[in-house]
């Protein structure tokens, strides 16, 4: 007797930041993807039009869609570009003829739609969902955001269909994290919005408690529902074993290095003044600081974040700040094996916890924090041995702690070094997205 | 700590063919952006074309040779559209109660008359005031785009496009003409942004 093969579970994935994209979040959508194609699940993935990456993101890391699992469906519905055309080519016939009809469709659109840029895509999302369902039937929908149109569609999605959805907040959405206040003033629509969304989401997840806790407090119709899965490091795109210290390494001068995206809310001046205090000590004088990664996430932003690294490098002699330029993920590892001390630069409070911290971590080497005190990123940092926080931007407490890390870095041992690795396997992708997985096939099935 | 920047290399004026920027900016009065922008060109030695309404009054020709402004406001007035509301509107209706007023003041007893003449050109300030605001303007904006590229025809016929690497085109009422440059000036940048970064290469020279 042969038995029909169960059918697997069917997700369709909103997660418009998608490979080949390099934005911040990427990441965890990419595993997040994979992980569940791996564990058998039928995956379609909604991600934004690559002419939007080419045209407004203007660069994409064409390595990344090569760490996806071949399994995954990836559609990219279209996007309504408007805000981003800045080359008159790119006009549509309306916007071309009648530019004040084009823009007051546009604006009209955004205050009674959906009020955000993207929404365009997130309806477009909503009618290929609908077709793609009517062939054959979605289990769940998880969207991730920003952006949080969607949300929106999630919720359309299954107000026409049924469908359960899972929210994941990688951003906060209402909340400004950099200033701890409102992103839009009470009354504004988002709020509503928020408040429709989160109330008919079967689970809402964030990245750190104390986003959870903001939002529960906030949105208290959900909060039994909301949950927290923690961002985490790629074993797949971070192949570094363990360090050899055994051997003596070959003298060189001691390497500070920030490996991520710079942006204007980090504060990169602290970090100079205090780089530039390393190299007074005696022992560090001939200390390096290498940044490697992008200036800006957006075309154009790099001009005024190359100003602010080079503000103090004119007066002819060497600073010892390296501009590295961005780096291919395949040779991140590279990076890190030639790195002594990662400095972990982040903006923002209590609320951020950057995904760049756990990579830090997996590689087991010393990290000196360069943020404002009190960041969700401590709860995750809590416990690393080799860690070193000045819980302070004043550039002399932080020059004191990235000596201190660059004497830990210097006199390493193995113990610290495998212990420091063994706090970062608690953060290995797998190990976090387990219990949600488990959450989502529990959540499918009900809804199979 | 410097980079190799490889985008300067196909900048403008870096291969001894000059850099020519034509502003096309239908704000009336030209905002103050757009003016620190043609500002930044001129010091570099960039002619500067400026399409607009009304002249500003700095910069001018006088301290830039190399500054060119195309005033479009008479010529957009003298336009069919422009010209027939303002005549059914405001000039009619003027010219009626002047005659009124001139026949009141002739004939005795026209006291009344030239009462009711005022009152009726206050009311007849109020309404077209209305219609210009409530009705003609909501649906001028909408053609008004086409209404500016018939009207700088002219103005544009007399700029070398041959020679102009880049237009900039500042605000809504400009991306019809800017979308039509466009079509007709293959080799031309026609960008909505006042970008600076083509010509930071240039010597300020004053």
């Amino acid at each position: 007797m042969v038995f029909a093969r169960a059918r697997r579970p069917r997700a369709l994935y909103l997660a418009y930041y998608f490979p080949p994209s390099r934005a911040s979040g990427v990441y965890r959508a990419r595993a997040t993807a994979n992980y569940l194609a791996r564990r058998d699940w039928d995956v379609t993935v909604f991600a934004c039009p690559m002419d939007f990456l080419d045209k407004v993101i203007g660069s994409k890391d064409e390595e990344l869609l090569g760490t996806l699992d071949p399994r995954i469906r990836i559609e990219r519905p279209p996007l309504n570009q408007y805000v981003w055309q800045r080359d008159a080519r790119d006009f549509g016939p309306l916007r071309r003829t009648f530019p004040h009809t084009a823009q007051k469709g546009y604006a009209w659109t955004q205050r009674r739609l959906f009020p955000e840029h993207y929404a365009s895509w997130s309806f477009a999302s909503v009618r290929r969902a609908l077709a793609l369902h009517m062939r054959r039937r979605f289990d769940v929908v998880v969207a991730t955001g920003n952006p949080f149109s969607s949300f929106a569609a999630a919720w359309l999605f299954r107000r026409i269909t049924g469908v359960p959805y899972v929210l994941d907040y990688r951003d906060s959405w209402t909340l400004n994290q950099f200033t701890d206040e409102l992103a839009r003033p009470e009354g504004d629509p988002v709020h509503t919005w928020e408040r429709r969304v989160t109330g008919g989401a079967a689970e809402v997840v964030f990245v750190n408690e104390a986003m959870r806790a903001w939002h529960a407090e906030r949105h208290p119709h959900a909060a039994d529902r909301m949950t927290v899965v923690p961002n985490a490091w790629d074993a797949d795109l971070l192949d570094l074993p363990p360090l050899d210290l055994s051997v003596p390494a070959a003298p060189r001068p001691i390497r500070f290095t920030f490996l991520g995206t710079v942006t204007a809310v980090q504060p990169v001046e602290e970090m100079l003044s205090a780089f530039r205090m390393v190299r007074r000590h005696a022992d560090f004088s001939d200390a390096e600081l290498h940044i490697h990664g992008h200036l800006g996430f957006f075309k154009g932003a790099d001009a005024a974040l190359r100003g602010r690294l080079q503000s103090d490098a004119d007066d002819g002699r060497d600073s010892g700040v390296r501009l590295c330029g961005p780096v291919p993920k395949t040779e991140v590892a590279d990076v890190y094996r030639e790195s002594d001390v990662l400095v972990f630069l982040t903006g923002g409070a209590r609320y951020v916890t950057s995904g760049k911290i756990f990579e830090y971590m997996a590689t087991g080497r010393p990290i000196v924090s360069v943020h404002g005190p009190g960041i969700a990123a401590e709860e995750v940092l809590d416990g690393y041995p080799l860690w070193f926080n000045a819980n302070s931007l004043d550039p002399s407490a932080l020059a004191d702690t990235m000596i201190s890390a660059a004497k830990a870095a210097r006199d390493l041992s193995p113990e610290e070094h495998l212990s420091a690795r063994r706090h970062a396997d608690t953060y290995e992708r797998d190990v976090v997205l387990a219990p949600f997985e488990t959450r989502l096939r529990t959540l499918a099935r009900r809804s199979s | 700590m410097t980079l190799v920047d490889e985008a300067a290399k196909d900048t403008p004026g870096t291969e001894g063919t000059p850099p020519h920027v034509v502003i096309l900016s239908y704000a009336d009065p030209v905002p103050q952006r757009v003016l620190a922008y043609a500002l930044y060109l001129l010091r570099r030695g960039v002619p500067v074309d400026l399409v607009t309404p009304t002249a500003p009054s700095s910069p001018t020709s006088a301290t830039f040779p190399h500054f060119r402004v195309w005033e479009m406001k008479s010529v957009e007035e003298r336009h069919p559209v422009k010209w027939l509301q303002y005549t059914v509107v405001h000039r009619l209706p003027s010219g009626v109660l002047n005659r009124v007023r001139r026949v009141a003041r002739r004939v005795p007893g026209g006291g009344p008359v030239l009462r009711a003449e005022r009152l009726a050109r206050r009311t007849h300030r109020r309404v077209a005031d209305l219609v210009d605001r409530r009705l003609f303007w909501p649906v001028y904006d909408h053609v008004r785009p086409l209404v500016l590229a018939r009207a700088s025809r002219r103005a544009l016929a007399s700029i070398d496009f041959d020679a102009v690497d880049r237009v900039v085109f500042t605000d809504t009422p400009a991306e019809h003409l800017a979308w039509k440059l466009a079509q007709r000036h293959p080799e031309t940048v026609v960008d909505g942004r006042l970008d600076r970064e083509p010509y930071a290469h240039l010597e300020q020279i004053r």
